[in-house]
């Protein structure tokens, strides 16, 4: 992780290890870990991403190749993650209107299922094979980067 | 104090030293993410080939803004030059859009190779969906290899590797083009390749 003044645009994983490192530095015990599956992204649900207008998708839509997040323990299935770089929907069902912005601290990453209640994997990723399906923890991603 | 004590505030001051230098860092233990988007990119085709045959490799390049019109840099945060590598970063509003800021990324390395290995890391910390449009498709030629961040038609980021530098220069407005910038940065990076 390189500290800048000059620094226009931060990224999921810029957010993940600020997480991270100013979490551990009070003594939490978290790791910067990613979801995805390799080959091809994931679509997710509308979300409000950091610094950027509610509900309104980045320039390439409503996908990630990747994302990142601190997250907890083994950063798998059961664990937390805290994700700064967005706002999911915490109003029920999170692919379908009404929506509320819900910050995910200490979300359980998935129960196994993408119904109700709604935790992050079903809550960021959009229902189905393409967006659910490829929304995968990777816990052989987790680190803490050196800060510089 | 004996030998052996000397010995052991030794060892505690080198493992203390060890803490310090590298507290809390947990390094990774895979990086497949970057090993399968090169292999959407079709890397092994590609990786090593340059446009032509250049004379000369880079070294410790420093872009000249001014052929832009580039006189007042807001940032410019320039790395050492070491075993033929240097990080640099650049800041600046263009002269014909005062309100926009660009953000120039240079990564000089020691080698075509290198240089394209650098693209591919980066890219593997992008989240956006991969891989990016080639700029060739978009009629966008700069550099050996080059692409398009998202909106495409917009040529507000433009990402591309000259030889053995991999420039990356994206604006922070959609409504202005990086394409005579890249370009101006291309020829330059081309002329000291050529031997002018």
């Amino acid at each position: 992780m390189r500290l800048s003044l000059a620094v226009l645009l931060v990224n999921c994983t810029d957010c993940g290890n600020f997480t991270t490192a100013f979490v551990n530095l009070i003594g939490g015990e978290l790791y910067s870990s990613k979801m995805y599956t390799l080959g091809a992204g994931f679509d997710t649900n509308p979300y409000t991403a950091i610094g950027q207008p509610a509900w309104t998708p980045p320039s390439w839509g409503w996908g990630f190749s990747y994302h990142e997040v601190g997250w907890t323990g083994a950063c798998g299935d059961g664990d937390s993650i805290f994700d700064p770089c967005l706002k999911v929907d915490g109003n029920g069902d999170p692919s379908a209107a009404p929506r509320t912005e819900l910050l995910p601290t200490g979300m359980v990453f998935s129960d196994g299922n993408q119904g109700a209640p709604y935790v992050y994997r079903e809550s960021l990723a959009a229902p189905g094979a393409n967006g659910y399906g490829r929304c995968v923890a990777q816990p052989t991603s987790k680190q803490r980067r050196p800060i510089k | 104090m004996t030998k052996k004590d000397a010995w052991n505030v030794a060892r505690a001051a080198l493992l203390a030293l060890v803490l310090l230098t590298n507290f809390g860092q947990v390094p990774s233990l895979a990086d497949e993410f970057v090993d399968d988007l090169k292999g959407r990119y079709g890397f092994t085709n590609w990786v090593g080939n340059t446009e032509t045959n250049y004379s000369c490799l880079v070294t410790n390049w420093v872009p000249t803004f001014t052929t832009f019109g580039v006189t007042n840099l807001i940032s410019t945060q320039e790395g050492p030059w070491a075993n033929g590598s240097k990080d640099s970063a650049y800041f600046f509003h263009p002269t014909n859009k005062p309100d926009a800021t660009v953000d120039l990324r240079v990564q000089e390395r020691p080698g075509v190779t290198e240089a394209h290995n650098a693209m591919m890391e980066v890219f593997g910390n992008c989240s956006a969906i991969q891989p990016f449009p080639a700029g060739t498709t978009n009629t966008v030629k700069v550099g050996d290899r080059c692409y398009l961040g998202y909106p495409t038609n917009a040529y507000n980021r433009i990402f591309f590797v000259r030889n053995n530098v991999y420039l990356s220069v994206s604006a922070d407005q959609t409504n202005y083009s990086v394409q005579t910038i890249a370009r101006d940065l291309d020829n330059q990076l081309k002329a000291i390749s050529v031997g002018n």
